[in-house]
């Protein structure tokens, strides 16, 4: 009977368009943060500090020079990518270089670095960027550079990363 | 220990001669210095060369890195490219080396371009891939190994002119220290 095949209707019907339904809700959820971020230009401009689309300035502790802007690129080390080209693969079980700097991972209490449970707000934010020291007064590692970044390139990335945030 | 400490405090054992006491650290002076491996390598024109060979007659400063690494990697980049600027009237044995850890994701297009987009001069910055049965023993030789995705630390490895490792910097060393460094090698 034409078109009567129940298994091809139901495919067609948990895939719309193609694509998985996961893949469709991460689709969706990218072109809602995008048009966020069109809508709020702060999302916009921290989305490219974030990428290293905009430069940040950056100097390694110790160091009279600064670095570079491509290796100072927050998603450098922040980033799922980092696992995915390292020849450590056993991919699936490794961790990225550094934490993916989510909205949980700011704003919820975790203890960091050994220290008490502590959480971020733009303040400790900011002063993490320009000091290594994190909000519960631990020092993050040297290979972090420290950030020449001013009140406005600060408050956009805050936002961008608790309000934006990257598609993951 | 800081930087300029661990220098001065690795510049003068190396001074010190048969007295220092003889230690492999983490980094610092190399004593008793080590002969580099019989490591086949191929250089960027695609050549086998075996790395004393590499590194005879002239002072090397070696890093481990690999172009698909983007965390530490673009800083040991930058440090390699000051430390260039800062060799540009040094004598020309003075000399760079990026060795890739990872000669299965690497070849010699995907180096050439890692090179050349942190201004490398091959007269004094070149790179070097091992066989991918090689690298272990590369990273255990020069004890580069770090734990995490990117496998290396971020140390130079000094080699004066009979290719004999000679110093392990601490991660991400200052370029003007490293350079004042590879300058004292050279005057021994």
């Amino acid at each position: 009977m034409g078109g009567a095949n129940p298994k091809v209707d139901l495919k067609l019907a948990s895939k719309p368009f193609g694509l998985g339904l996961s893949k469709a809700c991460s689709l969706m959820a990218t072109l809602a943060a995008w048009q966020a971020m069109a809508a709020d230009p702060e999302l916009e401009r921290g989305r490219q500090l974030y990428r290293g689309d905009a430069p940040l300035s950056g100097t390694i502790t110790g160091h009279a020079q600064p670095l570079p802007p491509l290796a100072t690129r927050c998603i450098n080390c922040h980033s799922r990518d980092s696992v995915a080209r390292s020849p450590a693969v056993s991919a699936s079980a490794a961790q990225p270089f550094a934490p993916l700097l989510t909205r949980e991972r700011l704003l919820e209490p975790i203890a960091r670095r050994g220290g008490p449970p502590s959480r971020y707000e733009l303040a400790t934010f900011c002063r993490l960027l320009r000091t290594g020291i994190d909000p519960a007064y631990v020092l993050i590692p040297r290979q972090m550079p420290r950030y020449a970044i001013d009140d406005a390139q600060c408050r956009a990335l805050w936002t961008y990363l608790t309000d934006g945030g990257e598609p993951r | 220990m800081s930087t300029r400490r661990s220098v001065l405090a690795g510049a003068a054992a190396l001074v010190a001669g048969p007295w220092a006491a003889r230690a492999h650290q983490a980094f610092g002076p190399v004593q008793p210095e080590l002969a580099a491996p019989a490591l086949p390598l191929q250089d960027m024109a695609g050549k086998p060369v075996a790395l004393p060979a590499l590194l005879a007659g002239q002072v090397t400063a070696v890093q481990l890195m690999f172009t698909g690494c983007s965390a530490t990697c673009p800083i040991q980049g930058a440090v390699f490219a000051d430390a260039q600027a800062r060799l540009a009237k040094a004598q020309a044995d003075l000399r760079l080396l990026s060795v890739s850890i990872d000669p299965l994701g690497d070849d010699l297009a995907a180096m050439r371009a890692w090179l050349a987009k942190f201004g490398a001069q091959p007269g004094r910055w070149a790179g070097a891939l091992p066989r991918a049965k090689d690298a272990d023993a590369l990273l255990d030789f020069l004890r580069g190994r770090a734990p995490g995705v990117d496998r290396h630390t971020a140390q130079a490895f000094v080699f004066d002119r009979r290719a004999r490792l000679v110093f392990r910097t601490e991660d991400m060393p200052q370029p003007a220290e490293l350079v004042a460094l590879m300058q004292r090698i050279a005057q021994r």
